[in-house]
C-alpha cells in the first residue's frame, strides 16, 4: 500500500484534488491492487508500480506472449463495455455476457494478428464485437462481410493514413466528434452504438430519411477534414 | 484500381457501424475488395466507432466471468489462419469476374450460375439473402442494350463487375458503384464494346416480377 499512498499524495498535491477525488482514487488504487494480487495469486508484485499499461500494450502482450495477466486486464477494462454494447440492441444481460466472452475468446485467438500500426486496440476489439453483434442481429448464419478479412482484400494499395501514428488519428477523431453539432452526434451515436439503420434512425428521431443520410455524410466530411493535413 | 464512383459516405459509415442489412453489406464489401480509397474511409469510420465504443458506460460483469473466460481460452483451439489463395489470387484478373466475396455468396463464377432470361438481351440471377430490407441480384446485359428499369422507390446501389454502362450522369466501369436514391431518374445503357455484368442492390419492397426494359417505358417506376 505504500506506493498507493505515494501516488495518492502526489496526485493530490499536484492537481489539488478534492477529498472526494482523492477518496475515489484510493478506491481505484485499492481495486487495482486487489486485481494485481488476484492475478498474481495473492503474491504482491515487487517493485514500484508504474503507469498502468494501455489497451494497446496489453493487446500486444497477449499477441506476442499469450500473456494471461495482460489478457485478464484487457477483459476487466473493456469487457463491461462490450457487454453494454451488446445490451444496446436489446440482448438480455446473460446472452450479452456470453457474447462478450465470445468476443474475448476471439481476441485471445487473433491477438497476434493485431497490428498497432494499422489499428488501435480499442478499435480492433470494437470491430470484433461489432461483427459478433451483427451475427446476433441477423441470426441467419451468414457472417458479417468483414473488410479486414484477407479474402476480401486482394489489392494492398497504400492507404493515405498508413504512415500516421494511430494514437494521433484516434485523438483527432475524438476531437472531431466533440465538435460535431448535436444533431449529427445523435445520428452517429444511433448508428454506431444502437446499431440502427437509416430508416430506424429516421423513425426514432422523427426526421426524414434524407436528413439522416445528410447528417451522417456531413459528420463524415468533418471527420475527414480533421485528418486532412495528415494524409 | 483507379475508380471514379463510390458508395456515399452515409452507406460506408453505417457499414462500418455494422448497421446496414445484408444486401447493402454485400454491395459495399464487393466494392471494398477493389477500392483502397473506400477501405481507408472504412478505417476512419471504424476508428470513430472505437472512440464511441470506449465512451459507453460499462455494464457490470458476472462475478465468475473472468474465471469462465480463462477456462474457455484454455480449451479453445488456436485460430486457423486460413486464407483461401485460390480466391484472392484470381481476383479481377481475367479468370474471374466476381470478387471473392460475391463468389462465396453465389457459389461460383458467372458462368456457373443459372441465369434467367428476363427480357431482350438481359439475364438475371437473384442472390439469396435473409434480408428483409434489401434485395440483391446480378444482371448480365448484352452490349448496347438498356439496363432494365429497376425502379427507385428507395436506394439503389449498382456495382459494375465487368464491362461498363453509361447514363445521363456518367460512365460506370468495372469496380465503380452508382449509389442513387428515389429522386434519380436515369436511363442506363450498356456501352457498345462488351456485355456488362453488375450487382444491383435495392430496397426490398419493389416487385421485380414484371420488369419492363427502360427502352419501352423510359419514365416508368416500378
Amino acid at each position: 500500500m505504500q506506493e498507493v499512498q505515494y501516488i495518492n499524495s502526489s496526485y493530490a498535491k499536484h492537481a489539488r484534488f478534492s477529498h472526494f477525488a482523492t477518496a475515489m482514487l484510493t478506491i481505484q488504487a485499492q481495486n487495482d491492487d486487489m486485481l494485481c494480487r488476484f492475478l498474481t495469486q495473492g503474491k504482491k508484485p515487487e517493485g514500484i508500480r508504474k503507469v498502468p499499461p494501455s489497451e494497446n500494450d496489453l493487446l500486444i502482450q497477449v499477441g506476442s506472449t499469450k500473456d494471461r495477466e495482460a489478457f485478464s486486464n484487457l477483459f476487466i477494462k473493456l469487457g463491461p463495455r462490450v457487454k453494454a454494447y451488446m445490451m444496446k440492441i436489446g440482448t438480455d444481460p446473460a446472452a450479452s455476457e456470453e457474447i462478450t466472452q465470445e468476443t474475448f475468446i476471439r481476441v485471445w485467438r487473433k491477438a497476434e494478428q493485431f497490428n498497432p500500426e494499422k489499428s488501435s486496440a480499442v478499435t480492433w476489439i470494437f470491430t470484433i464485437a461489432r461483427n459478433l453483434r451483427i451475427d446476433r442481429l441477423r441470426k441467419d448464419n451468414k457472417p458479417f462481410l468483414d473488410p479486414d478479412d484477407p479474402v476480401f482484400k486482394p489489392d494492398e494499395a497504400p492507404t493515405p493514413l498508413q504512415n500516421v501514428e494511430r494514437s494521433t488519428i484516434v485523438e483527432r477523431v475524438k476531437g472531431s466528434i466533440v465538435e460535431l453539432p448535436e444533431d449529427q452526434q445523435q445520428v452517429v451515436q444511433l448508428s454506431f452504438i444502437e446499431g440502427l439503420s437509416h430508416q430506424e434512425i429516421a423513425d426514432a428521431v422523427g426526421i426524414p430519411l434524407g436528413t439522416v443520410k445528410s447528417r451522417l455524410r456531413l459528420s463524415f466530411v468533418k471527420l475527414r477534414q480533421s485528418l486532412g493535413d495528415l494524409q | 484500381m483507379n475508380l471514379n464512383h463510390h458508395p456515399h459516405d452515409d452507406l460506408l459509415m453505417s457499414y462500418a457501424a455494422g448497421a446496414v442489412s445484408e444486401g447493402w453489406s454485400l454491395a459495399v464489401a464487393a466494392h471494398l475488395a477493389v477500392c483502397a480509397e473506400c477501405r481507408a474511409s472504412i478505417q476512419i469510420a471504424e476508428t470513430l466507432g472505437g472512440v464511441l465504443f470506449s465512451d459507453i458506460p460499462g455494464e457490470q460483469m458476472a462475478p465468475d466471468s473472468l474465471d469462465h473466460l480463462l477456462t474457455k481460452i484454455d480449451q479453445s483451439a488456436p485460430e486457423e489462419n486460413f486464407v483461401d489463395r485460390s480466391l484472392s489470387d484470381q481476383h479481377m484478373d481475367g479468370n474471374s469476374i466476381l470478387p471473392p466475396v460475391l463468389r462465396k455468396y453465389v457459389g461460383g463464377d458467372v458462368d456457373d450460375l443459372p441465369w434467367k432470361y428476363i427480357g431482350p438481351g438481359v439475364q438475371q440471377h437473384m442472390i439469396e439473402l435473409a434480408d428483409p430490407i434489401a434485395r440483391a441480384r446480378l444482371l448480365r446485359i448484352k452490349a448496347g442494350k438498356p439496363v432494365p428499369c429497376h425502379g427507385h422507390r428507395g436506394r439503389e446501389v449498382t456495382m459494375v463487375l465487368s464491362g461498363s454502362y453509361s447514363d445521363e450522369i456518367s460512365r460506370f466501369r468495372a469496380g465503380d458503384v452508382q449509389d442513387v436514391d428515389e429522386e434519380t431518374v436515369h436511363r442506363p445503357m450498356v456501352d457498345e464494346e462488351q456485355e456488362c455484368i453488375c450487382l444491383v442492390v435495392t430496397d426490398a419492397p419493389i416487385s421485380f416480377q414484371h420488369w419492363i426494359p427502360r427502352l419501352f417505358q423510359p419514365m416508368m417506376k416500378i
